[in-house]
């Protein structure tokens, strides 16, 4: 009897004077789920809460940090950062942070959740109709489609999630699934989801700012390219290029001017492009935003008091993160035109980039001297019809070139969209970029390469694009030299051999994953290539 | 309560019912939350490999302790270990014939141990992580004063890192307390063969005509000497080098050398003169020519220039107003380049590399190339600087300081990564120098040859009203050579026409803009009386008040040459008179005329 009582007192008291909050369930940071979900202004809500994830500093970072780092197109500074540094090095271990992955899976989850609780709200509010429903969803799962497609390019094998994480009762261990079947799991999704999305919303912010039709048909164009299925990756930029909803601004190239030898013999023409009209194309891509070019665009707000600006971050001019690569600038993107060097193409020096800066998200205007201040953001642009144009005319280059057959019809066709790019922009003609009467698709595929590192300069494409060039057909028919190409225009000489010698395994291409992810999730395991650390 | 008071009158049981409560009073308490606490768990590098689950590194740490070297790797201290592993040392017990650690002379596990260590001397550095390796040898030697190489290479589609080519990395960058631990798979064995031997031994059918030349000349028994200390690098060249330049044999080789040589007579001094060319005194791998411009070869008053281009390593290009000589690429691909010996490094040359008379040649010696900051390997990677605080030694600058100071950042290193006019510095990069710190300043200057030249100083002034400085050239078993005294403080004078600045010793050195900050003043004529490098003594003879002078370039150019040209962009390239002005970098810049040219 003792004894028992005294068991009791042990009892009660523990009882009493554990955690004061342990049987009280709810968060006290948030708001509790089950609360939240009951209105389609909760879900709209949410789903402009998924844009806005997109804005976060460490997101922006991975998009620039991704696609340009491991290119040649930018340098390290003084103020890089080890981490940055490392990666320009071709140094890349799984401790460097810059492989974290963690915003994108944010994103993911967010998305998960509008999918999910979507169809609970529309229970609940008979207002919420079946075409805003299906919107809403849609949206949703093309943001979910884009941060996967960056993670399988950027990484090859993820966790593919698809259910939203609410409780503790679910496995958040999920191990990988294979690359190949994400990207076909993407691709479904979008074409299933596509007839749902708007072809353009409210106002033109919003249709820039917010998935349309064709956003979700250029995404699908990516992908189905980067799946190489040109068929489909043609279709789409065929249908967004027919859709007459986007055009490129045209610059006014003047009239032909002759170039004469010693003798006062005729050797060339070129064009002086109207400089008012390359300051008004810059404004229109990188300051103003939203412009007919624009597909899809992040939009940070133009000013804002307190976001963190990562563009101001990385690209500012008094303590830059990230320089532009100006010696390969200068010698290799933008060649001179070897007959009148002031026959420039419009998007080299002084729009990309100026002085080592990173241009198009330092300055506030093509010609002037004036920079950006903090917290006056430019737009991020993921989608442009520029891009569509292009990734037409890489299609149109790799269906001829099947089987051997260098088909000369769609081979001009994919040449015509290439000019079409480069005539706006008065790119240099040399020998590079004359095809001759009868077209080489090789030759073709690495003018579709070059123009895309002159179009898209600092648009966090440039490694996607070489990868996606060199692992076609399995790294097969001498890609892999673009990769080597890339290791001489980045590498610091003393890293250059080891680095070539990197590139010829092909799991070096992707990231490693981050140590605290693998740390965390015991089903994860290492990329091959990083093993050994 | 009738229990309660029971169970109290128990001393036991209060004493029970007391920590109970006093447990659960302080169960909850949230002192940790919302707080970082770091404890450290590192390990020292045998601790590291004691502790391991698999033992799998464990026989090294016997050879160690049969070597007494236990204490070393349980010490605080830097170091980079090369460790291998039990089957690698198993391996090599096998083939020495020694069945255990135990039976292995003490002797032997020393060398061992010595070998597979790399001590870093100074607290500010760090160990070598694999992320610092480059295709060639590690920036120190290991504690047997030998040279590890590391190089990354496909094995069967897995990309390894070798180390000396013997062993490859299976873990790298374990981390302990006092260092990295590089686990390899074989015990690392330093090169038997000496320089000479291996070229003795290099395959006939390639390489008969170097051969025979070393043969003939003594040079294969000179490299072959284990007595001597000295480190030699030697330039391989092949039978197909020879022939491209037609020269089947070691007589034709001669004939050829007559031309180049015209002041060395007799057929033999020729040959010898040639095979002494192939060889530099020193360890040059790869990566180290990549940051050398000129050294001198082992021929007397003959240097070899090196040049990086793309992704080739050029020997000896030669551009001149009238002469283009194209570079001799180093052959990185072959078996033979960055090949350790004994007693140094054989390199091939993809091409016909020989000694050549010329007369003197200006040298544009940017003071930022000091080895201690182009062994950095942030070195001009615009990421990169040597802040006052640091006191950074360097081996080449020897440092007198001013009565009444003490030693505290005299010299520090800058990088400028974007172009500023006011900043254009050669290369992006200059020493601040202190001059009111110190009394002299000696330089070791780069290698001159024989010939007599006008030397300027080129620097962005010190932001004060005098900062004069005398300079003197010393050559060994000669007389010093006193030059002038240049201030600077000074501006230079952007009002006067070019030609008659030139006339009172004072020049523009850079192509872009024309800035009074950046200055150029001749600071005397000297005569270099031998091919080699020599010293150039700095006295302060006027302190100035303290403010920092920056030092880009000392210019030594023929008397007879062009003195204004060329100039340099900030990417360190030379620029000639009439270059147009969107060739100079930056592109999109416009350049600043000289008073004369408008």
């Amino acid at each position: 009897m003792k004894k028992k009582f005294l068991y009791i007192i042990v009892a009660a008291l523990a009882a009493a004077t554990a955690c004061s909050g342990w049987l009280d369930m709810r968060p006290y940071d948030g708001v509790v789920e089950d609360d939240y979900w009951k209105t389609k202004e909760d879900v709209h809500a949410m789903v402009i809460g998924c844009y806005s994830s997109l804005l976060n500093k460490n997101m922006v970072n991975n998009f620039i940090y991704w696609g340009e780092a491991r290119a040649d197109m930018i340098a390290a500074t003084s103020a890089s950062g080890a981490a940055l540094l490392y990666i320009t090095r071709g140094e890349i271990t799984p401790d460097n942070a810059i492989v974290k992955w963690d915003e994108f899976y944010a994103t993911i989850n967010q998305c998960n959740k509008v999918i999910e609780k979507s169809a609970v709200v529309k229970e609940l509010d008979l207002t919420f109709d079946d075409r805003l429903y299906l919107q809403y969803v849609a949206e949703a799962t093309a943001i979910r489609s884009l941060m996967y497609f960056y993670l399988v390019r950027s990484f090859k094998d993820v966790p593919l999630v698809l259910q939203a994480s609410n409780d503790d009762t679910q496995d958040y261990y999920y191990p990988k699934t294979g690359g190949e079947a994400i990207l076909d799991s993407l691709a479904a999704h979008l074409e299933a989801v596509l007839k749902d999305l708007p072809i353009a919303y409210d106002s033109n912010d919003q249709s820039k700012g917010r998935i349309t039709y064709w956003a979700a048909m250029a995404l699908l164009a990516d992908i189905y390219l980067w799946q190489e299925n040109y068929e489909k990756c043609n279709e789409m930029c065929r249908q967004i290029i027919a859709s007459g909803q986007f055009s490129l601004i045209p610059v006014n190239l003047g009239e032909e001017i002759l170039v004469r030898d010693n003798t006062g013999a005729a050797i060339d023409t070129v064009h002086y492009a109207s400089a008012a009209d390359a300051d008004y194309l810059f404004d229109q891509l990188y300051v103003t935003g939203n412009c007919v070019e624009s597909i899809f665009e992040l939009q940070f707000p133009k000013q804002h008091e307190s976001l963190s600006d990562p563009f101001y971050d990385l690209f500012n001019t008094t303590r830059p993160k990230i320089a532009s690569n100006d010696l390969l600038l200068d010698e290799v993107i933008f060649p001179e035109d070897e007959h009148d060097k002031e026959a420039k193409d419009i998007r080299g020096s002084s729009f990309a980039y100026k002085n080592g800066y990173v241009w198009k998200y330092a300055g506030t205007s093509r010609s002037g001297n004036t920079l950006r201040v903090e917290r006056t953001f430019p737009h991020w642009i993921v989608y442009r019809y520029a891009d569509v144009i292009l990734m037409r005319a890489e299609a149109l280059n790799q269906l001829a070139m099947q089987g051997n057959a260098n088909d000369q019809t769609l081979l001009r066709e994919a040449y015509g969209l290439v000019q079409q790019i480069r005539v706006r922009a008065n790119a240099v003609d040399n020998s590079d970029s004359d095809m001759g009467a009868i077209i080489n698709g090789k030759a073709l595929e690495k003018l579709i390469l070059d123009e895309r590192a002159r179009e898209l300069a600092f648009e966090g494409k440039r490694w996607y694009d070489v990868l996606r060039f060199a692992r076609r057909d399995n790294y097969g028919d001498a890609n892999r030299e673009y990769l080597m190409q890339l290791a001489i225009n980045s590498a610091p000489p003393e890293k250059l051999a080891s680095l070539q010698v990197k590139y010829t395994s092909n799991w070096f291409c992707y990231w490693p994953i981050h140590v605290g992810t693998i740390e965390i999730n015991r089903n994860l395991t290492q990329n091959e290539f990083y093993l050994q650390y | 309560m009738k229990y309660a008071t029971k169970i109290f009158r128990s001393p036991a049981a209060a004493l029970l019912a007391a920590a109970v409560l006093a447990l659960c009073c302080a169960s909850c308490r949230d002192d940790m939350y919302g707080k970082t606490f770091l404890t450290s768990d590192a390990v020292m590098i045998d601790e590291y490999i004691m502790q391991e689950e698999e033992q799998s590194m464990s026989a090294f740490l016997e050879i160690a302790d049969r070597a007494n070297f236990r204490d070393m790797l349980h010490a605080y201290g830097i170091y980079t270990c090369f460790v291998p592993s039990n089957e690698a040392v198993s391996a090599y017990l096998q083939a020495a014939g020694v069945p255990s650690v135990a039976e292995l002379p003490v002797e032997e596990c020393a060398q061992i141990v010595k070998y597979h260590v790399v001590r870093h001397e100074f607290e500010d550095q760090v160990a070598f992580a694999s992320t610092d390796f480059v295709n060639g040898r590690l920036p120190l030697a290991t504690m047997l004063a030998k040279y590890l190489t590391t190089r990354t290479v496909n094995d069967n589609g897995s990309i390894v890192i070798q180390v000396n080519r013997q062993a490859k990395i299976v873990q790298r960058d374990i981390q302990a307390a006092n260092g990295y631990i590089h686990k390899i798979d074989c015990v690392l064995i330093p090169p038997p063969e000496t320089c000479g031997e291996r070229i003795a031994g290099l395959p006939d059918g390639e390489y008969s005509i170097f051969k025979e030349i070393m043969r003939v000349t003594g040079w294969i028994d000179s490299l072959s000497n284990k007595a001597d200390s000295a480190w030699y690098s030697v330039l391989v060249q092949s039978n197909a080098a020879f022939l491209e330049r037609g020269i089947p044999d070691a007589d034709s080789l001669a004939r050829y050398l007559r031309k180049a040589l015209p002041s060395v007579t007799g057929d033999s001094e020729l040959l010898w003169y040639f095979a002494a060319y192939h060889c530099l005194r020193g360890l040059f791998y790869v990566v180290d020519l990549s940051n050398a411009s000129a050294l001198q070869s082992l021929a007397p008053n003959q240097a070899l220039t090196f040049k990086v281009k793309g992704d080739s390593l050029l020997v000896n290009e030669y551009i001149n107003k009238d002469i283009y000589e194209r570079g001799i690429p180093v052959s990185k691909n072959s078996e033979y380049t960055d090949l350790s010996c004994y007693n140094g490094v054989l390199l091939e040359v993809d091409g016909y590399v020989g000694p050549q008379t010329r007369g003197p040649q200006a040298v544009f010696w940017d003071v930022a190339e000091q080895p201690e900051i182009l062994k950095d390997s942030r070195f001009r990677k615009s990421g990169f600087g040597i802040p006052w605080d640091v006191a950074q030694t360097y081996s080449e600058i020897k440092m007198t300081l001013a009565s009444g100071m003490s030693s505290y950042g005299e010299f520090g290193y800058g990088f400028q990564s974007a172009y500023s006019n006011n900043w254009q510095v050669v290369n992006r990069d200059y020493l601040t120098i202190r001059w009111y710190r110190l009394a002299r300043v000696d330089f070791t200057l780069p290698l001159l040859t024989e010939g007599i030249y006008k030397v300027w100083v080129c620097f962005r002034r010190a932001d004060v009203t005098t900062c004069r400085v005398r300079a003197t050239l010393m050559q060994d078993g000669q007389d010093d050579q006193p030059l002038g005294v240049v201030n600077f403080s000074e501006y230079y004078d952007t009002e006067t026409a070019a030609a008659t600045l030139e006339g009172a010793g004072m020049k523009r050195y850079m192509a872009k803009e024309r800035r009074g900050e950046l200055n150029a003043r001749l600071w005397g004529v000297i005569e270099v009386k031998s091919t080699g490098r020599h010293t150039l003594r700095c006295d302060v003879i006027d302190r100035g008040r303290n403010t920092d002078m920056f030092l880009d370039m000392i210019q030594f150019i023929p008397v007879n040459d062009d003195q204004l040209w060329p100039r340099f962009d900030m990417m360190g390239n030379a620029i000639y008179r009439g270059t147009p002005c969107e060739e100079i970098w930056p592109k999109d810049k416009a350049c600043s005329t000289d008073n004369d040219d408008h």
